[in-house]
């Protein structure tokens, strides 16, 4: 009954942070690849500042907004060690936001980055486990959406985009990164996941 | 340097994936043809060039506008991009 309707998205605070300049980032139009080109190192950036705001735009579908938020987090991810997990409580509200538009770009886009969050360091994956009631639920909408084609094709398997397929991917990321805990507390906001670890 | 090997002889471009066209490939997107002429251009040697421990491939470069740009752990180099990657020989 609508559970899957995308729910209009508020402009996000990313946005407005984004015209008045506050990020170091280079708009630059001789660009080939899909990169930004960033004004100070990585290493030198405020993460606890910087994180959260470039999350906050994970739930934009506009052109520039969240090619910049999409690409600014998943460099930050990669590049950022042990400066992420100190930020993680900080993550929850724009993660749960973007997952709540209920728009299936943007669903994909979330779920990508929280597979690169839980592995980005040790202590993230047990760190999120006291939040998985904030962002599982929506998980659990979307956790069966596999598309039945017979012997047609899916292109979105190629692409990775399949949402039903992304969810248990990360579910199993949460799992074995989650410590002790991971396991029940994704049981018992998705009865019916399976262990990927015990049988 | 550039001046020691000479002006390239040749030019051609990369054909399927491997190891050399992903690191060519790192090097041309920020605009540079390859490790020995960001050295060269940057001033810095070789062996400072930050790089992922793990699989030795280039993770930060500073581009000629004094931008930073950051590369994956991972293979970036696609296939459509595989193609556009120059392989300069010298003699």
């Amino acid at each position: 009954a609508g559970a899957t309707t995308p729910r209009e998205a508020k402009p996000s605070s990313f946005r407005m942070f984004y015209e008045r300049g506050d990020f170091p980032m280079a708009i630059d139009h001789d660009t080939k690849g899909n990169k930004i080109a960033w004004k100070v190192p990585l290493e030198s950036l405020d993460y606890a500042h910087y994180l959260p705001l470039f999350f906050d735009g994970l739930s934009e579908t506009a052109h520039p907004w969240a090619f910049f938020a999409r690409q600014g987090v998943s460099d930050l991810l990669e590049h950022g060690g042990n400066k992420i997990y100190p930020v993680v409580p900080q993550l929850i509200i724009p993660i749960k936001t973007a997952l709540n538009t209920r728009i299936p770009e943007v669903i994909i886009a979330t779920l990508k980055i929280l597979q690169k969050l839980v592995v980005s360091s040790p202590e993230v994956g047990v760190a999120l486990v006291p939040y998985y009631r904030q962002i599982l639920p929506i998980f659990n909408i979307y956790k069966g959406m596999n598309l039945s084609s017979g012997d047609g094709i899916d292109y979105h398997q190629q692409k990775k985009e399949n949402i039903g397929e992304l969810i248990s991917d990360t579910l199993e990321l949460f799992e074995r990164h989650g410590g002790d805990d991971a396991f029940v507390n994704i049981k018992y906001m998705i009865p019916t996941y399976e262990s990927c670890l015990h049988n | 340097s550039i001046a020691d090997r000479g002006s390239a002889k040749g030019m051609t471009r990369g054909k399927h994936w491997t190891e050399e066209v992903e690191e060519l490939h790192r090097f041309q997107v920020a605009g540079y043809r390859d490790a020995q002429d960001y050295a060269e251009q940057r001033k810095t040697p070789i062996s400072q060039i930050e790089r992922w421990p793990e699989t030795g491939r280039v993770k930060m470069l500073v581009r000629p506008n004094g931008t930073f740009y950051y590369y994956n752990k991972g293979r970036e180099c696609t296939d459509k991009a595989v193609r556009q990657v120059k392989i300069y020989t010298y003699q």
